[in-house]
Protein backbone atom coordinates (compact mmCIF):
# COMPACT_ATOMS: atom_id res chain seq x y z
CA UNK A 1 0.00 0.00 0.00
CA UNK A 2 2.91 2.44 1.02
CA UNK A 3 4.76 1.06 -2.01
CA UNK A 4 1.27 2.18 -4.44
CA UNK A 5 0.83 5.74 -2.61
CA UNK A 6 4.67 6.35 -3.06
CA UNK A 7 4.29 5.66 -6.55
CA UNK A 8 1.15 8.21 -6.92
CA UNK A 9 3.66 10.92 -6.47
CA UNK A 10 5.61 10.71 -10.33
CA UNK A 11 1.91 10.05 -11.94
CA UNK A 12 0.79 13.20 -9.88
CA UNK A 13 3.31 14.75 -11.59
CA UNK A 14 2.95 13.45 -14.74
CA UNK A 15 -0.38 14.49 -14.70
CA UNK A 16 0.69 18.11 -13.94
CA UNK A 17 2.96 18.18 -17.05
CA UNK A 18 0.65 16.98 -19.49
CA UNK A 19 -2.46 19.24 -18.02
CA UNK A 20 0.99 22.36 -18.30
CA UNK A 21 1.93 21.21 -21.72
CA UNK A 22 -1.66 20.97 -22.90
CA UNK A 23 -2.11 24.52 -22.06
CA UNK A 24 0.46 26.05 -23.70
CA UNK A 25 -0.08 23.91 -27.33
CA UNK A 26 -4.01 25.76 -26.32
CA UNK A 27 -2.74 29.00 -25.60
CA UNK A 28 -0.14 28.95 -28.86
CA UNK A 29 -2.95 27.36 -31.18
CA UNK A 30 -5.08 30.75 -30.07
CA UNK A 31 -2.69 33.20 -30.87
CA UNK A 32 -1.59 31.53 -34.62
CA UNK A 33 -5.08 31.62 -35.43
CA UNK A 34 -5.59 35.22 -34.47
CA UNK A 35 -1.81 35.68 -36.26
CA UNK A 36 -3.13 34.53 -39.10
CA UNK A 37 -6.51 36.10 -39.40
CA UNK A 38 -4.97 39.57 -39.37
CA UNK A 39 -3.99 38.68 -43.18
CA UNK A 40 -7.58 37.04 -44.08
CA UNK A 41 -9.31 40.47 -44.88
CA UNK A 42 -6.72 42.33 -46.94
CA UNK A 43 -4.07 39.14 -47.79
CA UNK A 44 -6.40 36.25 -47.82
CA UNK A 45 -3.94 34.12 -49.89
CA UNK A 46 -1.44 34.74 -47.03
CA UNK A 47 -3.64 33.83 -43.99
CA UNK A 48 -1.93 30.69 -43.42
CA UNK A 49 1.69 31.47 -44.38
CA UNK A 50 1.52 34.03 -41.61
CA UNK A 51 0.34 31.96 -39.27
CA UNK A 52 2.66 29.45 -39.48
CA UNK A 53 5.25 31.86 -40.05
CA UNK A 54 3.91 32.82 -36.44
CA UNK A 55 4.21 29.78 -35.53
CA UNK A 56 7.53 28.47 -36.47
CA UNK A 57 9.37 29.62 -33.36
CA UNK A 58 7.88 26.61 -31.61
CA UNK A 59 10.02 23.85 -33.42
CA UNK A 60 8.06 20.81 -31.86
CA UNK A 61 5.11 21.31 -33.19
CA UNK A 62 3.12 20.48 -36.56
CA UNK A 63 0.81 22.85 -37.70
CA UNK A 64 -2.46 22.22 -40.70
CA UNK A 65 -4.32 25.18 -41.52
CA UNK A 66 -7.05 26.01 -43.53
CA UNK A 67 -8.53 29.60 -44.51
CA UNK A 68 -11.32 30.27 -46.02
CA UNK A 69 -12.78 34.15 -47.24
CA UNK A 70 -13.46 35.04 -43.55
CA UNK A 71 -12.26 32.30 -41.08
CA UNK A 72 -9.02 30.46 -40.57
CA UNK A 73 -8.47 27.20 -38.72
CA UNK A 74 -5.56 26.20 -37.08
CA UNK A 75 -4.67 22.43 -35.71
CA UNK A 76 -1.45 22.13 -33.64
CA UNK A 77 -0.20 18.77 -32.73
CA UNK A 78 3.04 18.49 -30.44
CA UNK A 79 4.22 15.49 -28.97
CA UNK A 80 2.96 14.61 -25.12
CA UNK A 81 5.82 15.26 -22.31
CA UNK A 82 7.43 11.41 -22.06
CA UNK A 83 5.86 10.19 -18.91
CA UNK A 84 4.11 7.30 -17.92
CA UNK A 85 0.75 8.71 -19.66
CA UNK A 86 2.87 8.61 -23.23
CA UNK A 87 2.17 5.13 -24.39
CA UNK A 88 -1.97 6.36 -23.45
CA UNK A 89 -1.38 9.32 -24.51
CA UNK A 90 1.54 10.26 -27.26
CA UNK A 91 0.30 13.61 -28.60
CA UNK A 92 -1.30 16.46 -27.90
CA UNK A 93 -3.46 18.94 -30.09
CA UNK A 94 -5.15 22.04 -29.90
CA UNK A 95 -7.38 23.52 -32.39
CA UNK A 96 -8.26 26.98 -32.72
CA UNK A 97 -10.13 29.55 -35.19
CA UNK A 98 -10.67 32.65 -35.79
CA UNK A 99 -12.20 35.51 -38.08
CA UNK A 100 -13.62 38.68 -39.39
CA UNK A 101 -15.83 39.97 -37.03
CA UNK A 102 -19.03 41.09 -38.22
CA UNK A 103 -19.06 44.54 -36.99
CA UNK A 104 -23.05 44.72 -37.96
CA UNK A 105 -24.48 42.05 -35.60
CA UNK A 106 -24.68 41.72 -32.15
CA UNK A 107 -23.80 45.39 -31.35
CA UNK A 108 -26.53 47.65 -30.13
CA UNK B 1 -14.42 -30.65 28.63
CA UNK B 2 -15.15 -27.48 30.52
CA UNK B 3 -12.22 -26.52 30.80
CA UNK B 4 -10.60 -27.66 27.22
CA UNK B 5 -13.45 -24.74 26.32
CA UNK B 6 -12.10 -22.10 28.39
CA UNK B 7 -8.38 -22.01 27.60
CA UNK B 8 -9.81 -22.17 23.91
CA UNK B 9 -11.81 -18.88 24.53
CA UNK B 10 -8.60 -16.95 26.55
CA UNK B 11 -6.33 -18.41 23.53
CA UNK B 12 -8.28 -16.70 20.76
CA UNK B 13 -8.87 -13.49 23.14
CA UNK B 14 -4.83 -13.30 23.14
CA UNK B 15 -4.77 -13.88 18.94
CA UNK B 16 -7.36 -11.16 18.61
CA UNK B 17 -5.41 -8.50 21.02
CA UNK B 18 -2.16 -9.36 19.00
CA UNK B 19 -4.09 -8.89 15.71
CA UNK B 20 -5.28 -5.55 17.24
CA UNK B 21 -2.31 -4.86 18.30
CA UNK B 22 0.00 -5.25 15.02
CA UNK B 23 -2.67 -3.47 12.85
CA UNK B 24 -2.51 -0.19 15.29
CA UNK B 25 1.43 -0.64 14.62
CA UNK B 26 0.71 -0.99 10.56
CA UNK B 27 -1.10 1.67 11.00
CA UNK B 28 1.33 4.03 13.03
CA UNK B 29 3.83 3.40 10.11
CA UNK B 30 1.76 3.72 7.50
CA UNK B 31 -0.50 7.15 8.54
CA UNK B 32 2.48 9.36 8.13
CA UNK B 33 3.24 8.12 4.68
CA UNK B 34 0.17 8.67 3.60
CA UNK B 35 0.01 12.33 4.92
CA UNK B 36 3.22 12.82 3.52
CA UNK B 37 1.73 11.54 -0.02
CA UNK B 38 -1.17 12.86 0.32
CA UNK B 39 0.26 16.55 0.78
CA UNK B 40 3.23 16.14 -1.75
CA UNK B 41 0.31 15.50 -4.40
CA UNK B 42 -1.38 18.44 -3.33
CA UNK B 43 1.35 20.97 -3.46
CA UNK B 44 2.50 18.79 -7.07
CA UNK B 45 -1.28 20.16 -8.05
CA UNK B 46 -1.19 23.78 -6.64
CA UNK B 47 2.31 24.09 -8.12
CA UNK B 48 0.34 23.29 -11.68
CA UNK B 49 -2.16 25.47 -11.40
CA UNK B 50 -0.35 28.28 -10.79
CA UNK B 51 1.66 27.58 -13.33
CA UNK B 52 -1.04 27.11 -15.67
CA UNK B 53 -2.09 30.41 -14.20
CA UNK B 54 0.46 31.77 -15.13
CA UNK B 55 0.59 30.16 -18.80
CA UNK B 56 -2.74 31.74 -19.62
CA UNK B 57 -2.41 35.07 -17.93
CA UNK B 58 0.90 35.21 -20.47
CA UNK B 59 -1.27 34.45 -23.13
CA UNK B 60 -3.93 36.82 -22.53
CA UNK B 61 -1.28 39.74 -21.97
CA UNK B 62 0.65 39.00 -25.14
CA UNK B 63 -2.75 39.35 -26.99
CA UNK B 64 -3.54 42.84 -24.74
CA UNK B 65 -0.16 44.33 -25.57
CA UNK B 66 -0.47 42.52 -29.63
CA UNK B 67 -3.43 44.68 -29.89
CA UNK B 68 -1.46 48.06 -29.16
CA UNK B 69 -3.10 48.42 -25.79
CA UNK B 70 -1.54 49.02 -22.32
CA UNK B 71 -1.60 45.70 -19.52
CA UNK B 72 -4.52 47.79 -17.15
CA UNK B 73 -4.26 47.94 -13.41
CA UNK B 74 -6.78 45.33 -13.29
CA UNK B 75 -4.65 42.65 -14.95
CA UNK B 76 -1.75 43.18 -12.72
CA UNK B 77 -3.87 42.65 -9.69
CA UNK B 78 -4.93 39.53 -10.85
CA UNK B 79 -1.47 38.16 -10.85
CA UNK B 80 0.10 36.16 -7.97
CA UNK B 81 2.28 38.33 -5.57
CA UNK B 82 5.57 39.51 -6.63
CA UNK B 83 5.05 38.47 -10.29
CA UNK B 84 7.16 40.26 -12.74
CA UNK B 85 6.11 40.96 -16.56
CA UNK B 86 8.19 41.75 -19.18
CA UNK B 87 7.34 42.47 -22.58
CA UNK B 88 9.64 42.41 -25.30
CA UNK B 89 9.59 43.15 -29.29
CA UNK B 90 10.80 40.77 -31.80
CA UNK B 91 9.89 42.38 -35.06
CA UNK B 92 6.07 41.86 -35.89
CA UNK B 93 5.89 40.00 -32.48
CA UNK B 94 5.41 40.34 -28.93
CA UNK B 95 6.54 38.35 -26.37
CA UNK B 96 5.42 38.70 -22.51
CA UNK B 97 7.21 36.49 -20.13
CA UNK B 98 5.42 35.94 -16.38
CA UNK B 99 7.99 35.35 -13.70
CA UNK B 100 6.71 34.51 -9.77
CA UNK B 101 7.82 32.69 -6.57
CA UNK B 102 6.04 29.94 -5.91
CA UNK B 103 6.63 29.44 -1.79
CA UNK B 104 6.68 26.04 -0.55
CA UNK B 105 4.89 24.93 2.51
CA UNK B 106 5.13 27.83 5.51
CA UNK B 107 7.07 31.27 4.76
CA UNK B 108 9.20 30.64 7.71
CA UNK B 109 10.52 27.69 5.85
CA UNK B 110 11.50 30.10 2.92
CA UNK B 111 11.64 27.52 0.24
CA UNK B 112 10.51 29.04 -3.24
CA UNK B 113 10.17 27.69 -6.41
CA UNK B 114 10.58 30.05 -9.47
CA UNK B 115 7.76 29.72 -12.13
CA UNK B 116 8.36 31.32 -15.44
CA UNK B 117 5.60 31.63 -18.56
CA UNK B 118 5.68 33.02 -21.78
CA UNK B 119 3.68 33.95 -24.60
CA UNK B 120 4.03 35.55 -28.23
CA UNK B 121 1.63 37.43 -29.98
CA UNK B 122 1.55 38.86 -33.70
CA UNK B 123 1.39 42.62 -33.36
CA UNK B 124 -1.98 43.94 -34.66
CA UNK B 125 -1.50 46.91 -37.07
CA UNK B 126 -3.91 49.52 -36.25
CA UNK B 127 -5.72 51.55 -38.60
CA UNK B 128 -3.30 54.95 -39.00
CA UNK B 129 -0.50 51.87 -39.71
CA UNK B 130 -2.57 51.20 -43.09
CA UNK B 131 -1.41 55.17 -43.97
Amino acid sequence: MVLVLLASLPVAGALAELLIAQQRLTALADSTALAGAQELEFNNARSCEAAKSFASFSNSVEITCISSAAEIQVTLVSLAPKSVFTPLIPKLLARARAGIADTNTGMP
Amino acid sequence: MTAKKSVGLVASKHLVQRSQGFAVAEFAIVLPVVVFVAAMVLVVFSIATTQIQLESAAAHAARIVGRGDKLPDSYRNALPENTSVIVTSLGDTIEVSLQTDYTLGPTWLDRDIELRASARARLELAIEDFG
